[in-house]
């Protein structure tokens, strides 16, 4: 047994006054009465020896020095090595992923909203309750990135205040990093354990495999866990098996057969044992525009694609009408983009059949130049179609060839890669590639080629119709730049006179476009959002600068996501990268109007938006296994009661408490025992 | 002694009792004239009963009426008037010089007063000073002016000795052979009982008046913590430790110990009045009066 404060013992001296004022005989008063008959008669009962009053006087005495031992022990802060070694560093993961939101209890006439993490924050608070004063212990949730939300610490409030802490999120489950993070901390620390609260649903092979081997290392004698010191595993499962039918995906793209306009793509799947009816509804901008209803087998799930929108530019909702046990998978976002015109740039000397195909498309935004103009003019276009012209060099961009000139060897840049030979003589269309986008719907049989040449592409390029003796289409796609070359003159072919002319002319300007995606403004939650724009943006347009610590002036962007909380992100190198997209649900990027005295990168609230979004983002769970909220096969026999580990321990606060509470109890005997007269 | 110190009989006393006197002959005007009915025969005005004539007997007694209805010579009998002696029996052991007012000096004042009205009623008073070894007496006096001699004799008397009313009172049977109204003055604290004592007059055919005086600090003692217990007859030292439990026991015999006394008197037919020293002794005067018994 050792001290914390051995110099208090000290205090054990102050035995000898109160032995000395025992020693010391207090007189009693003399108090005349006119008869003892009354007195004597009511001590008639207590008559007792001189032994025993001496032995009572002994007694008093014995007391008081023991109320003074137990008092000077609890003030020298006694520590016995049997507990200290006994001490746990327990590390507590919490998930509080997607699943964790679903209600404990389903039951449609007493309907509860708690949750399990409701149920997990409630039984690690029980948990931190058990704790014994030399246990410490430390909070992690399972984020996709695990947060310690305190460290290693024994004091209670701090503990309870960090599970507190814990926020649903919508976010997948994965429990790996967690539970990889637990086991590297756990290497450092004597006598570790490791206790989470899930309700595992979505584990893994490998992590059951793992908690196997964990488990069993724990059930090792006392002499092979000292050896290596593995960590005890606790695996605290909340929460019941419970029908739930989710939304596993709600994505938007653009359509395939039609560049311009937009496909959303809908799967419900039915994740519990019984058949589901229920239906979808679809809203636009909070507006309902279809209902559609589903029938779903036990386990089954449905997917349909929905297009033809006649709306463009806002935000898409579907929300299925069910009551089930977890409702954050009940409802799914997506933005449907604007159609934006497509500017194109025509640079010919004459070519009406090019510009009358160009400019019936209202899709696109047509500009004729002539060669000459072209070098002077800024380059803007996103499609720009050179007819018998070839400019000296060209930047990243969409470019259409058509019958370029052959230009003299080292006037045009190396990107110009092509090599231009011989004119050909009526060449004939011999095969093209039907499946591409370019040529799809087309057919060049029997085209009339007055002027062609023969090309030789680069070797990057792929050929997509030939004749005889050279290629006469191709197209060569480098990083930033897509090109497409043809080797006929079209105003001496009859080309321009087929169906097949403005399909290909359409159909390559929807090439060009595909590139330009619109699934990165869908993410999954907990990914992170990254918006790139323009760098003339940040000179052109009122950006908020904050004040940063170091004095320099940093420029933000604001991102409002659900519940209308909002961020001000930093812009870094013209885009910014947002990671707080826990929360399903939209996601906008607006310019900061207000003045922001908060840090960069925290949250700010009731934060007013006056503009337009510049850019609208939807963030969905999008899993079809956070939806089946079940246990995972293979876990249940690693399970533990969390009853267990909150069981009783004498040794749960330190031993100057229970000295303290003994001198209470001493205190307490010795004043009804001097009531009684049992001591003097 | 208290009595040295304090006096029992000042002016302002004297006062009293011509005030108690006053209001004691108009509670009881046309009942208390100093007569007391005797059970014996005699002359008065108060027809009792007839007997036969027997020679010798004054022919004045004679009832002729009834000689002339009966023809039998009937003699006329009268109740005997006497006058009645209030015997005052004192308690003046040392247990009644305890209290901020002594019980010895309520006594006197209680004794005094009575005394008077009783002389005042021409009745003959006598008082009797007792402890376990003396006895003082005052013989039986009559008259008005025999108050002086009363006041006289309680002024000298002080408290000492022990309490034993048994053989106090037994001594006084002995000398006293005339019956007649016995006040006991006394705090009754007899470590042997009251009952021998009280027993004892009753048998002598004294009719029996019991002023039961008590201090406050007897009745509703107010010691807590070490003492040593001095009882003023004995000296006898007595260490206790007292707490609030034993000033509650001590309030419960104290209590059965009146109860028990009050049993006792109403079951002999024993007029018994208690007071406090802190009350003051013209009302307990008047309290007496009013209960009857100490004159009928």
């Amino acid at each position: 047994m050792n001290f914390l404060s051995p110099t208090s013992l000290f205090l054990f001296t102050l035995a000898i006054p109160i032995i000395g004022l025992y020693i010391l005989k207090l007189r009693r008063r003399r108090e005349p009465v006119s008869t003892l008959m009354f007195w004597e008669q009511l001590f008639k009962e207590r008559q007792t020896t001189s032994l025993f009053q001496r032995l009572k006087h002994l007694l008093s005495l014995l007391l008081q020095l023991l109320f003074l031992a137990l008092l000077v022990l609890a003030i020298a802060r006694p520590q016995f090595a049997f507990i200290t070694k006994s001490a746990r560093q327990l590390i507590l993961i919490i998930d509080n992923s997607a699943s964790m939101n679903a209600v404990l209890k389903l039951d449609p006439d007493n309907p509860s909203l708690e949750t399990r993490l409701d149920s997990a924050k409630e039984q690690a608070g029980q948990l931190v309750q058990g704790l014994r004063f030399i246990d410490e212990m430390t909070i992690v949730s399972n984020h996709k990135q695990p947060t310690i939300h305190t460290p290693f610490t024994g004091h209670q409030k701090t503990l309870r205040e960090a599970i507190l802490s814990i926020a649903p999120t919508d976010i997948r489950t994965d429990l790996k990093p967690a539970v990889d993070l637990a086991y590297t901390i756990a290497e450092t620390k004597p006598n570790p354990e490791i206790i989470i609260m899930s309700d595992f649903h979505a584990v893994t092979e490998k992590t059951i495999t793992q908690f196997q081997e964990t488990q069993s290392e724990g059930q090792a004698t006392e002499e092979e866990q000292e050896s290596v010191e593995k960590p005890k595993l606790h695996l605290i499962r909340i929460g019941e098996d419970n029908d739930n039918v989710g939304i596993t995906q709600f994505r938007v793209r653009k359509s395939i057969v039609n560049v311009f306009d937009y496909e959303t793509l809908l799967t419900v799947v039915n994740a519990s044992d019984e058949e589901k009816r229920c239906s979808v509804e679809l809203y636009f901008n909070d507006s309902l525009f279809d209902v559609r209803p589903y029938t779903l087998a036990p386990g089954e799930n449905k997917s349909e694609i929905f297009s033809n929108f006649a709306f463009e530019g806002g935000e898409l909702k579907a929300v299925l009408d069910i009551t089930d046990a977890l409702s954050s998978d009940n409802v799914a976002y997506a933005t449907l983009p604007k159609r934006e015109q497509i500017s194109v740039l025509l640079v010919t000397e004459e070519n009406p059949f090019l510009e009358k195909v160009l400019s019936v498309d209202e899709k696109l935004n047509l500009s004729v130049m002539k060669p000459s103009d072209y070098e002077a003019a800024p380059k803007t276009a996103q499609v720009v179609l050179f007819d018998r012209y070839s400019p000296t060099n060209i930047s990243d961009g969409n470019y259409m060839f058509i019958y370029p000139p052959k230009l003299e060897t080292g006037a045009h840049d190396s990107v110009l890669t092509w090599d231009i030979g011989e004119a050909l003589e009526t060449p004939i269309i011999t095969d093209w590639e039907r499946t591409h986008p370019i040529l799809q719907h087309v057919h060049l049989e029997n085209v009339l080629i007055g002027e062609a040449y023969q090309i030789t592409p680069p070797s990057t390029a792929q050929i997509l119709a030939r004749s005889f003796e050279s290629p006469v289409l191709f197209i060569d796609v480098t990083q930033n730049r897509k090109v497409v070359f043809v080797a006929i003159n079209i105003l001496e072919s009859d080309l321009p006179l087929r169906i097949a002319f403005p399909v290909i002319i359409a159909n390559t300007i929807q090439w060009f476009q595909h590139s330009e995606g619109i699934q990165e403004y869908h993410l999954q939650t907990g990914e992170v959002l990254r918006y790139k724009f323009e760098s003339e943006y940040l000179t052109n347009t009122e950006i908020e600068q904050v004040e940063v610590p170091a004095g320099r002036t940093q420029h933000t962007l604001t991102v409002t996501g659900p519940q209308d909380k909002s961020w001000d992100v930093p812009i870094e190198n013209d885009e910014i990268l947002f990671e707080h997209t826990q929360q399903a649900g939209f996601y906008k990027v607006t310019d900061s109007n207000e003045s922001n005295e908060e840090p960069v990168d925290e949250p700010i609230s009731d934060n007013e938006e006056t503009e337009e979004p510049k850019q609208l983002w939807a963030v969905n769970i999008a899993s079809e296994t956070e939806s089946h909220i079940g246990i995972a096969d293979g876990i249940e026999d690693l399970l533990t009661n969390s009853e267990v580990l909150v069981g009783s321990s004498f040794f749960r606060y330190p031993p100057w408490i229970y000295l303290v509470l003994l001198a209470v109890v001493l205190t307490v005997v010795e004043w009804f025992l001097y009531q009684r007269r049992r001591i003097e | 002694m208290q009595n040295d110190t304090q006096s029992a009989f000042d002016s302002e006393f004297l006062k009293k009792l011509e005030y108690l006197y006053i209001v004691s002959k108009k509670i009881f005007s046309g009942r208390i004239k100093a007569e007391r009915r005797s059970t014996r025969r005699g002359v008065s005005v108060e027809f009792a009963d007839y007997r036969n004539y027997t020679p010798g007997d004054d022919f004045r007694y004679i009832d002729w009426n009834a000689f002339a209805r009966l023809d039998e010579l009937l003699l006329k009998l009268y109740e005997e008037r006497e006058d009645l002696h209030i015997y005052f029996l004192v308690d003046v052991s040392q247990s009644m010089t305890y209290g901020e007012l002594p019980k010895l000096i309520y006594a006197k004042r209680v004794a005094a007063a009575l005394a008077y009205i009783g002389l005042s009623n021409l009745d003959r008073i006598g008082i009797t000073a007792f402890n376990t070894t003396d006895m003082n007496r005052l013989p039986t006096e009559r008259g008005k002016a025999k108050i002086f001699t009363v006041l006289n004799f309680l002024d000298q008397i002080n408290g000492s000795g022990e309490t034993d009313m048994e053989h106090a009172f037994q001594n006084f049977v002995h000398q006293t052979k005339r019956r007649g109204l016995v006040v006991l003055i006394s705090d009754l604290f007899d470590p042997k009982g009251f009952t021998a004592g009280l027993n004892m007059l009753k048998f002598q055919k004294h009719d029996l008046f019991v002023v039961h005086i008590i201090d406050e600090k007897e009745a509703e003692p107010t010691l807590l913590g070490d003492y040593h217990l001095v009882d003023v007859e004995t000296n006898q030292l007595r260490p206790v430790t007292i707490n609030e439990n034993h000033i509650k026991r001590y309030h419960a015999l104290f209590q059965k110990y009146c109860d028990d006394l009050d049993r006792y008197c109403r079951q002999r037919e024993i007029s018994l009045v208690r007071t406090m020293t802190k009350a003051p002794f013209e009302e307990l005067i008047l309290r007496i009066f009013r209960m009857g018994g100490f004159v009928s």
